[in-house]
């Protein structure tokens, strides 16, 4: 890898200097050249474990091998024929989508009180909904068992619902909370002084212009819920396990490459969903 | 002409004296309902609850603390905690400026190269890439593999299940977060102000060391607090890349509560986490709203 | 109906113990074009959005065409506005944006596309319908913004500022372009704007504001040729003023000692109602550039100066004369590009005169 120099946006020792090549040519020519491999070696670093799954999950041998001699598609047809495994994706996807949808519907309409309301007490709510991004999910989790447990909401549809919606509600209200700041308040008045009552210029005027983040916001709270691991590793029990505490418990006991095969779906789907969201906002 | 009676429908947004432009306090107290009780059903209550458990079995009760502060094995756990948390911050940040000054200030498809790194690594379920680095760290595993194959080692090395690997896995994950908030500062600093170090007479490192590092700074300190705040409870990575020696908090926590089931010390533990990142976490807002004046180069 | 007449009474607005609007009263005949003319802060936005109906007053009484609107929701106001950015719908085409108050108001199909057409007709943008508002320029956008709000032939159309946004050539077409809407249509317009220069070519009458009261109300001309206050003077054009003290006051005349040496005779202010002014009053005497000259008239007192400095700014020239006077400011004088006055070079010895009528006195706030 190679770092040109020009006219970079920022004059930095990663670009070089044309006045250390007029002096020293060589030795700027080795500082580029060094930055150049230092970058590319954490460019490296930071691909690597997500690349180096797909050949373990091709691979035809039961252990782990790199690289693979032979290809096959042989786990993933097992992980689609496993009951166990198939189970675990159907709850998964079951509560992913309700979470969405709780914390899309839950957190836009805070969103919207929160930066259009009259509320007493608004900054504490506000403090307080983003609080399950800094409490630390492992005492999350402890504590939702410790409630879960009794009232047998621990492998519970319900009960992760609720985990889930809590994680993922600060993403929508930020989010959504973005957008309106965005959006130009006289546009509303406009539509008040062209005769449409407050319900009619919201769902005309404002909802459509905030709903491509809504749908962001749909988005990153499926993915926060159906990749979320710490909390469904707490309130899970045999009864109803997502994918991703199943894949927990296998990595630790029965360390197979249909772990590969799955994670390379997980990957795969959160990085086409991320890279489709990406593309679509920056057309907008 | 339209009626222009007001009907007591409209009285939901207007007040006597009031303006159009914002939602009455009924309508607004209406729209957060929701989230106010999804918040104290599902994060206050549990929380709550988890913390009294802490103090009071029934009567308050303190042992479960003083346990922590008694026994030097759980001491030691504490210090490893805060020392890798440390390391992957410092490890981060030494990674993660690079990455930042590549995308903020490459060219375009080199910039775009560093940013799709950064968003693979971002985006991979942090499950896979933990179980990814047992993969590319075990005793069979592709390290050990590859470095056979090429006759660099003639027996399989234990580069898994100690702190080396619990730090390299984890300042993966973590990395992004240290990533994004030095861009964002890099690439918010206008142009003109390197432009104008330039024409004063500094070389391209006086200038990036007095002007672009300086005011990147406020990034810095950003992805340098976040870090460390998320390595202190980190749960996923350390309990499949770490072993029974690299036992830290969040780990402590799981073990006390799934296998030795001591409910009571679980909870000592968690709150004294809680309360450890809740100070972070002020205290770095209190950091940054001073500093906002001087950052505010956008 | 389009055109009908507007009424404010002790109209007055409060926000916490800041008073942004006070006690302001006036009425505007069916098809007149007022504008309100201030400085920022002046209160006249909060005026406009009251009378918007986006904010309610604390005190007094909107009506339109004898109806009180005080309490009504703006939605039911049935007025129109044109913002200052224009607020044109950002998802919506223009025929849309145009057609959006036609369908708040349920009307047919076949209606809405009639009546879009014939705005967009009168504004002069028949095919633009598809076009979205990032695909117009600001004076097609202006356009739209003026469509949309006079669509439902509202019975008075707001307007905030609405060529704010836009360079100057094209502010002037535009100005030209709105007073020929408004006068075909014989719409009721109140339009708020700084800029003197807009405010007295567009408008019958002009309400001044300042510091949230109405300062003066009148045709451009009573505005310019009568101020009532010194703020007045020196907002709506240039003016110099010149500190003086009243030596008399009777007959009409009002007799101001600017210096020693030097007394002014001018008409007097209490002609107007106002209180004979105090022998030894403070006042100031007010004069605008282009009434003083170099050239003696009849009867008229010569005040002395000193060339500062001269200035040629193409339709005319400007000579700032330092008073001889110590403690009295630097004066602008405005005459004709082709006037030559020859030798008079910087720090040359002037006289300068002016009519009589040319004066207006303000009396000093009283310490």
């Amino acid at each position: 890898m190679s770092i040109e120099t020009g006219s970079p946006r920022l004059a930095t020792p990663l670009a070089g200097s044309r006045a250390t090549v007029w002096q020293r040519p060589w030795a700027a020519a080795v500082t580029v050249l060094l930055q150049g491999a230092v970058l590319a070696l954490i460019l490296f670093y930071l691909v690597l474990p997500t690349l180096v799954i797909l050949p373990i999950s091709l691979g035809s041998a039961d252990h782990i091998e790199f690289p693979p001699r032979q290809l096959t598609l042989h786990w993933y047809r097992q992980y689609l024929s496993d009951p166990d495994w198939m189970a675990a994706t159907w709850f998964s996807l079951k509560i992913a989508l309700a979470t969405s949808l709780a914390a899309t519907v839950i957190g836009t309409l805070a969103a919207i009180a929160l930066t259009r309301g009259d509320l007493p007490g608004k900054q504490a709510l506000q403090a307080l909904s983003l609080g399950p991004m800094v409490v630390p999910h492992v005492v999350f989790g402890v504590a939702l068992y410790l409630i879960f447990a009794p009232l047998r909401l621990t492998g519970n549809f319900v009960g992760f619902l609720v985990a889930h919606t809590v994680l993922a509600v600060p993403y929508v209200l930020i989010t959504v909370t973005a957008a309106l700041q965005r959006f130009d308040f006289t546009l509303e008045l406009a539509a008040l002084s062209c005769g449409a009552s407050r319900t009619r210029s919201f769902l005309f005027i404002v909802l459509p212009n905030i709903s491509p983040s809504v749908a962001v916001a749909a988005v990153f709270a499926f993915l926060s819920s159906f990749d979320e691991a710490t909390v469904a590793f707490f309130i899970s029990d045999t009864g109803g396990k997502t994918i991703s505490r199943k894949m927990f418990e296998d990595i630790d006991f029965n360390l197979t490459p249909v772990i590969a095969a799955v994670s390379t779906l997980l990957a795969a789907l959160s990085l086409l969903l991320m890279a489709a969201i990406r593309t679509t906002t920056r057309q907008h | 002409m339209a009626d222009v009676t007001n009907r007591p429908n409209e009285q939901n947004f207007r007040r006597p004296g009031g303006s159009v432009s914002r939602y009455s306090p009924a309508l607004s107290l209406a729209l957060v309902a929701p989230l106010m009780l999804l918040m104290s059903v599902g994060f206050l209550y549990p929380i709550g609850s988890l913390i009294k458990l802490s103090l009071f079995t029934p009567a308050l009760d303190l042992t479960s603390y003083r346990k922590i502060i008694e026994q030097p094995i759980y001491l030691s756990v504490m210090a490893r905690t805060f020392r890798i948390a440390l390391f992957v911050t410092i490890t981060s940040f030494m990674l993660g400026y690079p990455v930042a000054l590549a995308m903020a200030s490459l060219k375009r498809r080199l910039a775009a190269a560093a940013a799709a790194a950064v968003f693979i690594a971002l985006w991979s379920p942090v499950l896979v890439r933990s179980y990814a680095w047992i993969v590319l760290l075990q005793r069979n595993g592709v390290a050990n593999n590859v470095m056979t194959e090429l006759g660099l080692i003639e027996a399989p090395l234990k580069l898994i299940y100690n702190e080396g690997a619990v730090i390299i896995a984890m300042t993966h994950v973590l990395l992004p977060f240290m990533v994004l908030p030095i861009f964002a500062a890099l690439r918010s600093i206008p142009q003109e102000y390197v432009c104008a170090a330039r024409s004063l007479g500094a070389g391209a490192s006086t200038a990036f060391l007095r002007v672009t590092l300086p005011l990147s700074l406020p990034g810095v300190f950003a992805g340098c607090v976040m870090c460390f705040i998320l390595a202190l409870g980190f749960y996923i990575t350390p309990a499949l890349v770490g072993g029974p020696r690299t036992l830290i908090v969040a780990t402590l926590i799981g073990q006390q509560a799934t296998v030795l089931l001591d409910w009571p010390f679980a909870a000592a533990l968690s709150t004294v986490l809680l309360i450890t990142t809740l100070i972070m976490v002020l205290v770095f807002r209190k950091a940054f709203s001073r500093s906002k004046g001087f950052a505010s180069v956008d | 109906m389009i055109g009908e007449t507007l009424s404010l009474q002790s109209l007055s607005k409060r926000f916490g113990r800041t008073s942004a609007v006070e006690d302001v009263s006036f009425n505007i005949a069916a098809g007149e074009f007022v504008s309100v003319l201030g400085p920022s802060g002046s209160g006249k936005t909060t005026l406009l959005t009251m009378i918007a109906g986006f904010e309610a007053p604390s005190s007094g009484q909107i009506s339109i065409g004898g109806r009180d609107i005080t309490a009504a929701a703006p939605n039911r106001r049935n007025i129109g506005m044109v913002f200052q950015k224009y607020a044109l719908f950002p998802h919506m085409t223009v025929h849309q944006n145009v057609a959006f108050p036609l369908r708040m108001r349920r009307l047919d199909r076949v209606a809405i596309k009639d009546r879009v057409r014939r705005i967009l007709d009168l504004v002069q943008l028949v095919g633009f319908d598809d076009r979205y508002p990032n695909q117009l320029s600001g004076g097609q956008q202006q356009r739209v913004a003026v469509a949309r709000a006079l669509v439902c032939e509202p019975p008075v159309l707001l307007m905030d500022e609405p060529l704010g946004a836009l360079d100057k050539n094209l502010r002037e077409a535009m100005q030209f372009e709105i007073k020929r809407i408004q006068s075909k249509l014989g719409a009721t317009v109140v339009y708020v704007t700084h800029d003197q220069d807009e405010a007295m070519t567009l408008s019958d009458r002009v309400a001044v504001m300042c510091g949230g009261t109405l300062v003066q109300l009148g045709t451009p001309a009573d505005i310019y040729h009568r101020p009532q206050s010194p703020f007045v003077a020196q907002f709506v054009g240039k003016m110099n003023f010149i500190d003086g003290e009243c030596q008399r006051d009777e007959a009409g005349t009002c007799h101001i000692r600017i210096s020693d040496r030097i007394t002014v005779a001018v008409p007097s202010p209490s002609l107007d109602g106002a209180a004979r002014l105090q022998r030894g009053r403070a006042v100031k005497l007010a004069v605008r550039p282009e009434n003083l000259s170099f050239a003696q008239p009849d009867s008229a007192t010569a005040i002395p100066g000193h060339i500062d400095a001269e200035i040629f700014v193409g339709a005319f020239r400007l000579y700032l004369v330092r008073l001889a006077t110590i403690g009295q400011p630097i004066v602008q004088i405005q005459l004709p590009a082709s006037t030559s006055i020859g030798p008079l070079r910087r720090g040359g010895r002037v006289d300068l005169y002016a009519s009589k009528e040319a004066f207006h006195v303000f009396a000093a706030p009283e310490v």
